[in-house]
């Protein structure tokens, strides 16, 4: 523990903004558990050529939808593949996904809420009502539309959702900026002679961040959310490449004769979205500068 | 007097650091415009603490901030005047050149100063970011330049605080901090805004004792903007008076505070509590801060004045020299029209 702390030290100063976050995270149980999940998905994901028993493709149609057993502990499909080395694998596609859809609507919406919240006026009202457009829609249904014609493939999937998901950002970035623009120390660096772009990258900006990393880490859970309702409904991933979504999607069929098929990858994914829930609810309590002193 | 002809031997053609003519500030709103800042002049010489006295919402901070520049606009505007600053119309420059200016050559501290500094960005850094964005200093350099400040505006243990963040500091170092970021430039003018509103007595006392001292050590003039007369006699040299948009009275303290001359400075300086008289009540002023959008004709101070005529809601009353170096906006003090009605 430490030499663990001496880097902390050295790499934050003493009590740094990301210090206190991590001090308060430690006594947060929830955050924590969500904390963990995510870091096992992680591992999942980035060692599943070592960690998974199975070739996830491996058919044999002989043993098709066999019950859960020591052998295979999440039991096998209607191919007869084990479904704990799909879900292995599927893990990756769940977590790229969450991650790309995430940083694309990320980049978007900060760019476009941070134009729109510092300048203001027309460049403003443009960007608003095309971001109130796309969250007139619903975001799963206009997805659905989206890769439909776009095509189906897990690029236009994950194109698809953060087309969807970034006027979320978009306006929680330009509230922030909104508010932030107006402080007193914004001022302070005007009155020093700061250019406009200067005081939005250094000061603007960065004190911006807190809710979006919040939103961020609960818009992962959406997304894997989302990319496994599209891969259900055959617009995602294509077979036989494993996804949760498509795992419950052919389970579907079987559901009386083999309801682990479609039960266990469910669990999975409720548990992943739960975690990365209590991870942002946690963050979200972390960042609160009214719990702190 | 000395610093005036050390100016004019080098040439220069001014003897005033900063001149205000004629400023008009307005803010248009959909009620009308309202008159901030309506028709000042003052002047701060090399060396001067000058203090601008008046009640929230005369426009001491609007005029603050037509120097820098920097009234939000909209709905803001300076509509007419000027702003001489080293001889040049700060009005006529461009934005850029304004840049330029604040931060280096005037800078500004405010009220708050829990709020003025960058809650992430640790507090030597932000020093550093002030002189960067006016030299080429390396960071190595400008840092240990931060650290030097931080100690000469009172911080102990400077080298540590700088690597704190503003929230680890207290109100009294903010202070100092800001004040810092303000005078690490060398700046020819600092504007402090109520600097000390927001600290307690003690640190009050502290923070005007250090700005005396760096009054004492540099070259720096300070405009100081207060609603405290009490600081204003014991830091400044010259003051004004503000009512409703407009300078009332003017002069060096020392004469405004032996001989007030205008009936409003008289009057705020009866309501001000003192150790050496008993009294049961404090003297207040009748009446309310005027309406800016609609000001009072005449005189703006006559509906709250006791010695008021007819005569003062018809003519505005011009600055009156009454004493040597001591003006006074009031109609007592031109004696035919006075007498006349």
């Amino acid at each position: 523990m430490r030499p663990l702390k001496d880097l902390k030290k050295l790499l934050f100063g003493e009590s740094s903004e990301l210090s206190i976050i991590i001090e308060h995270l430690k006594s947060d149980k929830p955050a924590l558990f969500g904390l963990a999940v995510i870091i096992l998905l992680v591992l999942m994901a980035v060692f599943a050529d070592f960690i998974s028993p199975y070739d996830p493709n491996l058919q044999d149609l002989s043993r098709r939808l066999e019950p859960p057993s020591w052998e295979h502990p999440f039991g096998r499909d209607e191919f007869g593949r084990d479904i704990l080395s799909r879900i292995i694998y599927g893990s990756r596609i769940s977590l790229t996904v969450g991650v790309v859809v995430i940083t694309i609507s990320l980049l978007i919406g900060t760019a476009l809420g941070a134009l729109s919240g510092y300048i203001g006026g027309w460049i403003d009202l443009v960007i608003m009502r095309v971001a109130d457009i796309f969250l007139a829609f619903p975001g799963l249904l206009l997805a659905i539309g989206l890769t439909a014609v776009l095509g189906q493939s897990i690029f236009n999937v994950m194109a698809a959702l953060a087309i969807v998901n970034w006027p979320g950002y978009a306006r929680v970035i330009r509230s922030q900026i909104l508010y932030i623009k107006g402080l007193d120390y914004v001022e302070a660096a005007r009155i020093m002679g700061a250019s406009n772009a200067r005081i939005l990258a250094s000061h603007v900006l960065p004190n911006s961040f807190a809710p979006i990393i919040v939103l961020a880490t609960i818009g992962m859970g959406w997304a894997i959310l989302a990319e496994a309702g599209l891969s259900f409904l055959g617009l995602g991933v294509q077979p036989p490449t494993p996804s949760w979504g498509s795992i419950i999607a052919t389970g579907r069929d079987f559901i009386f004769r083999a309801p682990h098929i479609t039960t266990i990858p469910g669990i999975v994914l409720a548990l992943s979205i739960l975690a990365f829930n209590l991870f942002g609810d946690g963050l979200r309590d972390a960042l609160d500068p009214r719990l702190r002193i | 007097m000395t610093l005036d002809l050390e100016y004019s031997e080098k040439g220069m053609q001014h003897n005033h650091l900063l001149e205000i003519v004629d400023l008009k500030t307005y803010f248009f709103t959909k009620r009308g415009a309202v008159k901030a800042v309506d028709g000042i002049s003052f002047t701060i010489d090399a060396g001067d603490v000058f203090g601008l006295v008046g009640e929230s919402g005369c426009g001491k901070s609007v005029t603050a901030l037509s120097i820098l520049r920097l009234v939000p606009d909209p709905p803001g505007k300076i509509v007419s005047g000027q702003v001489i600053f080293e001889g040049e119309d700060l009005l006529q420059k461009s934005e850029e050149e304004m840049r330029s200016i604040r931060g280096a050559k005037i800078s500004m501290i405010f009220q708050d100063p829990l709020t003025s500094l960058d809650p992430i960005v640790r507090v030597g850094e932000q020093i550093v970011e002030a002189i960067r964005t006016h030299t080429n200093m390396n960071p190595q350099k400008a840092w240990e330049k931060a650290v030097k400040i931080l100690t000469e505006v009172g911080i102990p243990d400077a080298e540590i605080r700088a690597k704190q963040y503003p929230f680890q500091l207290s109100g009294g170092m903010r202070q100092r901090v800001m004040i810092a970021i303000a005078l690490v430039t060398e700046p020819r003018l600092l504007i402090a805004d109520e600097p000390t509103t927001n600290l307690d007595v003690t640190i009050q006392a502290q923070i005007l004792t250090l700005l005396k001292e760096i009054k004492a050590k540099t070259q720096t003039s300070i405009l100081f903007i207060t609603h405290n007369l009490g600081i204003v006699a014991w830091l400044c040299n010259k003051l004004a008076v503000m009512y409703a948009g407009k300078i009332v009275e003017y002069g060096a303290t020392k004469s405004v505070f032996s001989n007030p001359l205008h009936p409003y400075t008289t009057l705020l300086l009866k309501a001000v509590p003192r150790l050496d008289i008993k009294k049961e009540m404090l003297e207040s002023i009748e009446g309310d801060v005027p309406d800016l959008v609609n000001p009072p004709s005449g005189c703006r101070f006559h509906p709250r004045c006791p010695y008021a005529k007819k005569i003062c809601s018809i003519i505005q009353p011009p600055m009156i020299e009454v004493e040597e170096g001591h003006y006074a906006s009031c109609l007592i003090y031109d004696k035919e029209k006075w007498r006349s009605v």
